[in-house]
């Protein structure tokens, strides 16, 4: 069966972006719904800034440096700071169902598919 | 003809890689295996050492810190189930058992070690013994 999906991808970047750590990201899709699930350590939900605006949707989760007292960096294996990362959206995504939970740093994003991009069987006729 | 396109929904727009900067040279007897494939910070203090790891969907259940003198073990996992019949568009999400050990310059108190598990960060205290602290002399004068 020949697939042809209503996305279309989009080759504009943008160097707006201020400084930030990426994070690693799966993304899914099922049936019904396209899934994000990024990793975020350090961060919880009131961290998490999950924006919407035209077509892209944006991650940007605040990440504090963590202060011991009396300690100071002996060792830095990796950076703390905000994660911070943006996809281009669809036509096929519904936005207003866009749901978001963060848990023990993993952030999942769920994107229902809009109405039209979901599978729909066309009943044929028979013309006699 | 039939074609056949598929097209990657999730371009990417940009985002600066993660880098990692070591603070090699100021480090005297870490072990450079703490540097990969999990990083850990290490912050030194009087009292001892504090070592962050970001891991990020494990299950607090399974962290298991141990002590042996100068040697530390962490072990864990990630405690998500696989998902199947989906299509992926991106996989970057990789680690999920993570076995580390690491000497430490000093003999660890194993019973003052503390293990905290708090957004998909773990933080280990780890406390000299006592005779390994330094000990403040009193000069006193004639």
């Amino acid at each position: 069966m020949s697939e042809t999906t209503l996305i279309k991808p989009s080759n504009q970047v943008t160097s707006t972006q201020t400084r930030g750590y990426r994070p690693q990201v799966d993304v899914y899709e099922t049936e019904d719904q396209f899934v994000v699930v990024a990793d975020v350590p350090g961060a919880s939900e009131e961290d998490i800034d999950l924006a919407i605006e035209k077509d892209v949707l944006t991650l940007h989760a605040k990440v504090a440096e963590p202060h011991f007292e009396g300690y100071e960096t002996r060792w830095r294996g990796y950076g703390v700071g905000d994660w911070k990362r943006s996809f281009r959206l669809t036509e096929a995504v519904d936005r207003d169902g866009v749901d978001a939970a963060v848990k023990d740093g993993v952030l999942r994003v769920t994107l229902p598919k809009g109405k039209e991009s979901l599978k729909k069987s066309i009943p044929v006729k028979r013309l006699d | 003809m039939r074609s056949q396109m598929t097209w990657n929904p999730w371009q990417e727009l940009d985002g600066f890689r993660r880098e990692v900067s070591s603070l090699l040279n100021a480090a005297p007897r870490w072990t450079s295996e703490m540097a990969q494939p999990t990083a850990f910070n290490v912050y030194a203090g009087h009292e001892g050492v504090v070592v962050t790891a970001e891991l990020p969907g494990f299950d607090p259940e399974s962290f298991d810190v141990s002590v042996q003198k100068d040697q530390v073990t962490i072990r864990g996992k990630r405690s998500e189930a696989p998902i199947e019949n989906v299509r992926y568009h991106l996989r970057e999400r990789g680690l999920v058992e993570l076995e580390k050990s690491f000497q430490l310059p000093f003999i660890v108190d194993a019973e003052k070690t503390e293990a905290t598990y708090e957004r998909g960060v773990l933080t280990v205290r780890l406390q000299k013994v006592e005779e390994a602290k330094p000990a403040k002399v009193t000069v006193r004068t004639a």
